[in-house]
């Protein structure tokens, strides 16, 4: 989708017009773009949620009396109590405890997903967009049949006959999306390359490398951190989308899918238990979009749309 | 133009081949049929060896296997199913494949028309009460696993809305083709959910478009000559904005036509979804796999292509290189 380019700079003219008096102290781009994040307001509410939900995952199991793989038959099945917070499941196991080590995968699959994507996105985009020719045409091809593989698919065909770990899944997850940030980063470093500071760090026989690294790099990590913010979101909905098919970690291990799957049966007479794990993995996306959104604001206020 | 799109499907044809190759190779090295026949039938001497040998050419190496895979696959020959008591797999697939375009052809007409009025409502009252809820409406689709809000509709019209009425208008799963009003109420909420996921997407997209169209110069020039407001907005506004959307739209038409996989598997749909992951995952069995994968393959590529056509014949300024 290269060619449909929509820029979103005029719809959102309070947050692009810089009040800077003639006379006013200047201000470099990361402040300007730490002033516009600020003002954003869905993005200071993403980053609240966001942290606050890390919070929770991560101490509410330590002031629960209860472990995440603790079976206890005579309380199974139990709806929301003052004793078992979020109820119990089959095996009588704490919910509350179990929602909260869910969402503690969710949100680390999110960030290495996000993370180890926006790396290979980043290095492979930029190589392809610098170096035009043979390695261009390679990265695009290999762009190309990423398009058209099913991601759920090819987890799926791996899940079903290895079991997976959180790290696995975000790898894998990253392996198949890296070819979106790619996209961006080599449209942009095509862009930056033919512009006079690349030519004169050249003319000052600098290496590729080093142009790559200092005057190329900086101008797309931006874009870069946006495209990996939004693919954080995606990849938490097709982690918890492949575990809802059975197809995630190890038992007694869980995540938010999984508590979905192991809840869908009886969903007619306790649908908390399905509300409870779909609506925080929902919350969690949110966030993270909310997130993204503000970041592409401040950071990138000219940015094209991306389909 | 015509040799862009013949060079276009030319150059296709590459991709289409190594991704299904690279996809045969993984699903027939997991996918061992021999050794499950060890294992589920350890008195079986070796004709039954000899037999899947026959039957799914075990014996050759897999780029041998997959090269006769795609001859079969290209004149429509899709192979024999393992796990479906050696059916062939072409008429099972078309077959499924009608079922899933029950539900993905009307999902993306309904997409198309919706994401074109909400966004235009949405631009053209910008920070307006309802601008708000058009765009909470597309965080919150983007942000809600697609198998999540399949749940949440069975739970409302199968219990809580038969609990507080007494009345179940739609069917909470599977095909129902007795009457119409059957067929209807079953494909409502699979529809429903396909189109919310979508319809969030480009919704968001729209909107952006039509903003940006709105402020573009010929707009204000437009206003500034004292043009009806109405003749700005159909003349002027619509026929710029709708062209980025269109290109997304073929896009959704495409992701729609191969993706049902999530919505067919909560709504117990009989179509391509299902077919892939019971039979194909679930149950080992490679050519329904291959069979479903080339499909979307194929499908994502076309209406990839069909957009960038598309975008080109309506913008005159868009030249191909």
């Amino acid at each position: 989708m290269g060619e449909s380019a929509v820029t979103e700079a005029n719809s959102r003219p309070q947050a692009m017009v810089e009040d800077v008096a003639f006379g006013d102290k200047p201000q470099s781009f990361g402040r300007q773009a730490w002033k516009r994040f600020r003002s954003h307001k869905l993005a200071i509410i993403g980053i609240f949620m966001f942290f606050s939900m890390v919070l929770m995952f991560w101490i509410g199991p330590a002031i629960s009396s209860y472990e995440f793989d603790e079976i206890n038959i005579v309380d199974r099945a139990q709806g929301p109590s003052s004793e078992h917070w979020f109820g119990t499941d089959d095996l009588g196991r704490d919910l509350f405890v179990r929602a909260m080590r869910g969402g503690q995968f969710s949100i680390t699959i999110s960030v290495v997903t996000g993370l180890m994507a926006a790396a290979l996105g980043g290095v492979l985009g930029s190589i392809a967009g610098y170096f035009s020719g043979t390695v261009d045409t390679g990265v695009t091809f290999l762009i190309n049949c990423l398009l058209t593989i099913n991601s759920l698919a090819i987890l799926l065909v791996l899940g079903v006959k290895f079991q997976m770990t959180p790290l696995t899944i975000a790898g894998l997850i990253a392996i198949l999306s890296w070819y979106r940030g790619a996209r961006v980063v080599r449209a942009l470093v095509m862009q930056f390359k033919e512009r006079e500071f690349v030519l004169a760090a050249r003319a000052a026989g600098a290496s590729n490398l080093r142009i790559i690294k200092g005057h190329l790099l900086p101008n797309v990590a931006g874009s870069l951190l946006v495209e990996a913010t939004l693919l954080a979101g995606t990849a938490i909905i097709l982690e918890s989308t492949l575990s809802f098919l059975g197809l995630g970690v190890l038992p007694p291990e869980t995540t938010l899918g999984t508590l979905i799957n192991e809840a869908k049966g009886s969903i007619d007479t306790n649908p908390t238990r399905v509300l409870i794990p779909g609506g925080l993995v929902t919350l969690i996306v949110l966030a993270v979009n909310f997130v993204g959104d503000g970041l592409r604001d401040a950071l990138d206020p000219t940015h094209e749309l991306e389909q | 133009m015509v040799a862009y799109a013949l060079r276009r499907l030319l150059g296709a044809i590459p991709v289409i081949l190594v991704s299904t190759f690279v996809m045969y190779a993984l699903v027939s090295s997991i996918n061992d049929p021999i050794a499950e026949l060890r294992q589920s039938c350890p008195q079986c001497d070796s004709s039954a060896y000899d037999r899947l040998n026959d039957l799914y050419n075990l014996d050759q190496p897999i780029p041998q296997r997959y090269l006769s895979w795609l001859g079969g696959a290209v004149t429509g020959d899709l192979g024999v199913s393992t796990s479906m008591g050696e059916q062939e797999v072409a008429p099972i697939f078309w077959d499924r494949a009608k079922n899933s375009a029950l539900l993905s052809i009307p999902a993306a007409l309904i997409v198309i028309v919706f994401s074109a009025v909400l966004s235009i409502y949405s631009a053209l009252r910008q920070y307006s009460l309802g601008d708000y809820a058009v765009t909470g409406f597309t965080y919150l689709g983007l942000a809600m696993p697609t198998f999540f809000f399949g749940l949440l509709l069975q739970v409302f019209w199968g219990i809580w809305f038969q609990n507080w009425t007494g009345l179940k208008p739609f069917w909470t799963g599977g095909l129902h083709t007795e009457s119409i009003g059957d067929l209807l109420s079953s494909v409502a909420l699979p529809i429903t959910t396909l189109v919310i996921i979508s319809l969030a997407a480009d919704t968001r997209f729209g909107r952006a478009a039509m903003l940006e169209t709105r402020n573009a110069d010929f707009i204000r020039t437009a206003r500034a000559k004292g043009v009806p407001e109405r003749t700005i907005v159909l003349k002027h506004l619509l026929r710029a904005a709708l062209i980025p959307m269109v290109t997304v739209w073929a896009i959704t038409f495409g992701t729609l036509l191969g993706g049902t996989l999530v919505t067919e598997t909560v709504f117990s749909w009989p179509g391509l979804g299902r077919l892939l992951i019971f039979n194909g995952v679930f149950d080992g069995d490679v050519n329904i796999m291959m069979a479903v994968i080339l499909f979307i393959g194929v499908i994502t590529v076309l209406f990839n292509l069909l957009a960038d056509l598309l975008y080109g014949w309506l913008d005159p300024r868009v030249r191909y290189g």
